[in-house]
């Protein structure tokens, strides 16, 4: 298989509604991804996602303005229940999808076997994160781009990426698991509902915001508290990996802090380990997101062509917790 | 009928009246809302000496006194400027809610639906206010940016 | 006494997914070998490659004891595969001609070519149409993820049934739940993942974590975290049974595990055995919410 050479690597955005998709488009986005309303994709949430029509027409206003839309129907479908998940493929592929972002191996047999025309994606809930596994995607299923879970350091992806048959996106801004994707069943064991089943990370019905009277805030998934901070403490998502705990006679952020990926100062070496495209986290937020990261790293890859310094630290106000950390890129973060 | 103490009666119509068109104008945030529309939700502005409740599927909008004792299922609470900022999309929620200027209670996904359905619409919410009472002519954003002018003045009624 | 036309359940012994000194592990398996009534034993590391030399030694003497007992025995592969070390460790392993693997990493499908395996917990198998696609890839037997409730599992022995693919469920011990790139016993003591000093073998039934107000929540296991109560459904066999459901997985935690095997074993015939199971094992709290569909940490009325 010969593999895609591009100059400059695609610019993955995500949108959680139409509008938003608009915003990421006109802010200079390649590639937006979006998903159904209903638990066919990962960010199942309240008010978010999209309808039959509006994928059609967002993937319209893409295509006018030469941009493409990546549907993503990437959880796993429910036993006895994979016709709404098929029926999401079959409708993606009918707006007008460019490719399809899949996770599970029955769900990618029948897009590979119904829409052979259609690029299939490999999700990051996939957890592929080496060359054998990303093979066997690959030979079985025909896929052709794995996003590559957030646990590799670039090194790591530099490797890979000399020895799979496909291109590989990965993630630079946003949201990050600090658990393999795809693999962690935390936020169903606090509440019954998980990305893999459901399409939600401590969903929304279950958190809970309790302020104190001395301006404090505590965060409740179901019956165990996720977190507490001080007055005016910069706050972060209530999921359980980013939590404050006790344990072995710590108390603290025993995963890891609340804090965003940041990937934009390791953005040449990135580059340069051969990923096809960069990925931006966020369907869930607001479009001034949208809008803010998407013309940053916008802005990043053409001062990066023309060999200027990169602005670094421009979208900390975004970051949860007001932190960031560049994740598992950065080999010291293990 | 007996007068509610905590209620603020005479702004109450002008609110509600605003609210509706805001609805009327927007009926993609009904349709994003969908179940969650039935949610009574308290807006608490930071410093103002009133609180607001809004029920999307009566049309409703009450004013109380600020403290009053009202059942809702959520509360958002922020100051003027930033609750501004959060209906028209130009401010992102969950970095608002990261930096503590917005706090929630109560039924987070109802909070969480709230704000995803006004993020889409594409709201101006000054604009819609001023057709409500008549100036539909005002130019879309124009409301908003003499609005931010402001700030300075509302920031010294309310709190930022 | 198995029921005449009806195929007696077996009770399977799951990979030891702490830190155990090599005698400990070697010794526990050999008492295992002799006398608990369990069919099929899985061996191997499934949590940390680093962990792996240390009992490489001991193994062949364990795998030599189990087969001697009539135990079936099952190499599990390890679930997080990131460097060309692990990758090449899970290769060899799918190589061996003489065990059967169990797969916890998509890569070691790749390897075993369509050779007959079982599939781990660790691969996401949530509906009939990835049953089949496994299946027809050489998979013999599924054990489900814990957060698989039961409505599913009926499904999808059904499904398996089709293809002759048998469905193992987890029944006892801590459920894994995650895992990640990271370990958090070395975070825990400040040291990094590549020194870590092996302070995970302190915790030889993983370290408890706690919320602010000290309810007990998960337990640290490595790059592991696992569910702080210990999964129990013992209760549910019968029921699971009737499903076509007739592997059951003992996950080894650091308790009298002959005496688990047995209770379990009186279980599957029937018996209710959850108050000896507590007097047996009194500072631990049982789950079994996954089951109904519900949080995993709940115990249900029964």
């Amino acid at each position: 298989m010969k593999k895609q050479s591009r100059k400059t690597p695609e610019l993955v955005c995500p949108a959680g509604t139409p509008s938003a998709l608009r915003v990421a488009v006109d802010a200079g986005a390649d590639v937006v991804y979006c998903g159904f309303r209903d638990e066919t994709n990962a960010r199942n949430f309240p008010g978010l996602n999209f309808s039959r029509a509006e994928m059609s027409e967002g993937t319209e206003y893409a295509h006018k303005h030469k941009a493409r839309v990546y549907a993503a129907i990437n959880t796993f479908p429910q036993a006895g229940n994979t016709a709404l998940w098929h029926k999401a493929i079959d409708d993606a592929v009918g707006c007008g999808a460019d490719a399809l972002i899949v996770a599970d191996m029955g769900l990618a047999a029948y897009a590979a076997r119904m829409h052979p025309e259609t690029r299939l994606h490999l999700s990051v809930q996939a957890s592929a994160s080496n060359p054998d596994a990303i093979r066997y995607y690959c030979e079985t299923f025909n896929v052709k781009r794995v996003v590559l879970p957030r646990v590799l350091s670039i090194p790591e992806i530099t490797a890979l990426n000399g020895n799979i048959p496909c291109e590989t996106e990965a993630f630079v801004f946003g949201g990050l698991c600090v658990m393999a994707e795809g693999r962690c069943l935390l936020s169903s064991y606090a509440t019954g509902k998980s990305p893999n089943m459901n399409g939600v990370c401590s969903p929304a019905g279950d958190v809970r915001y309790a302020q104190g009277k001395d301006g404090s805030m505590a965060s409740k998934l179901g019956a165990f508290t996720i977190n507490r901070f001080a007055e005016g403490e910069p706050a972060g998502y209530p999921t359980i990996c980013k939590g404050r705990f006790k344990c072995g006679g710590e108390t603290g952020y025993i995963f890891e802090e609340p804090a965003s990926l940041d990937a934009l100062s390791m953005m040449p070496e990135l580059l340069q380990s051969g990923v096809a495209a960069l990925k931006i986290e966020g369907r869930q937020r607001g479009k001034a997101y949208t809008e803010a990261v998407v013309k940053a790293f916008r802005k990043a890859l053409s001062d990066y062509a023309r060999g200027w310094p990169l602005e670094i630290g421009a979208l900390i106000a975004l970051a949860e917790g007001g932190q960031s950390t560049a994740g598992a890129y950065d080999k010291t973060w293990r | 009928m007996k007068k509610d103490p905590r209620r603020l009666r005479f702004i109450e119509p002008f609110v509600r009246r605003a609210f509706c068109a805001v609805l009327d104008a927007h009926p993609e945030i009904a349709d994003r809302l969908g179940n969650y529309a039935a949610s009574r939700i308290r807006i608490d502005i930071r410093g103002a000496p009133f609180c607001m409740v809004l029920q999307p599927s009566k049309r409703a909008a009450w004013l109380y006194r600020r403290g009053a004792k009202v059942k809702s299922e959520a509360t958002v609470s922020g100051g003027f400027m930033t609750l501004l900022k959060l209906a028209s999309g130009d401010g992102d929620g969950d970095a608002l809610f990261f930096s503590r200027d917005i706090g929630i209670s109560g039924d987070t996904e109802a909070v969480v639906a709230l704000r995803n359905a006004l993020d889409d619409s594409g709201l101006d919410i000054i604009h819609e206010i001023f057709s409500a009472f008549g100036f539909p002519g005002l130019p879309l954003r124009l409301g908003y940016k003499a609005f931010r002018s402001m700030r300075p003045l509302v920031a010294g009624m309310f709190g930022s | 006494m198995a029921v005449k036309g009806k195929k007696a359940a077996k009770l399977t012994l799951g990979p030891v997914l702490f830190n155990w000194a090599p005698e400990k592990w070697r010794d526990f398996h050999f008492r295992m070998a002799d006398e608990a009534p369990v069919d099929i034993v899985y061996i191997g590391e499934v949590v940390c490659s680093k962990r792996q030399p240390f009992f490489a030694g001991v193994l062949p003497d364990v795998v030599e004891r189990l087969k001697k007992a009539g135990k079936s025995v099952v190499l599990s592969s390890l679930a997080m595969v990131m460097n060309g070390r692990e990758a090449k460790s899970v290769r060899e392993l799918a190589a061996n001609e003489d065990l059967p693997v169990e797969v916890n990493d998509v890569s070691a499908l790749a390897a075993l070519d369509g050779r007959g395996h079982v599939i781990g917990p660790y691969i996401n198998v949530y509906n009939e149409d990835t049953l089949a696609h496994l299946a027809a890839g050489g998979a013999r037997r599924l054990c489900l993820a814990p957060e698989i409730p039961f409505a599913a599992a009926k499904i999808l022995a059904a499904a398996g049934k089709k293809c002759k693919m048998d469905i193992e469920i987890q029944v006892f011990g801590r459920m894994p739940l995650a895992l990640s790139a990271r370990c958090y016993h070395a975070r825990l003591h400040k040291l990094s993942k590549d020194s870590c000093q092996f302070v995970c073998a302190n915790d030889p039934d993983g370290l408890s974590l706690k919320t602010l107000d000290d309810l007990g929540f998960l337990a640290v296991n490595g790059i592991m975290t696992m569910s702080d109560t210990y999964l129990d459904l013992s209760e549910k066999m019968p029921e699971m049974e009737t499903a076509g459901i007739r592997h059951f997985r003992l996950s080894p935690q650091d308790c009298d595990m002959v005496k688990v095997a047995g209770l379990y074993r009186r279980a599957a015939n029937g018996d209710s055995v959850a108050g000896e199971l507590k007097e047996l094992l009194p500072a631990v709290r049982f789950s079994d919410g996954y089951y109904a569909g519900a949080a995993g940490y709940k115990r249900l009325p029964a």
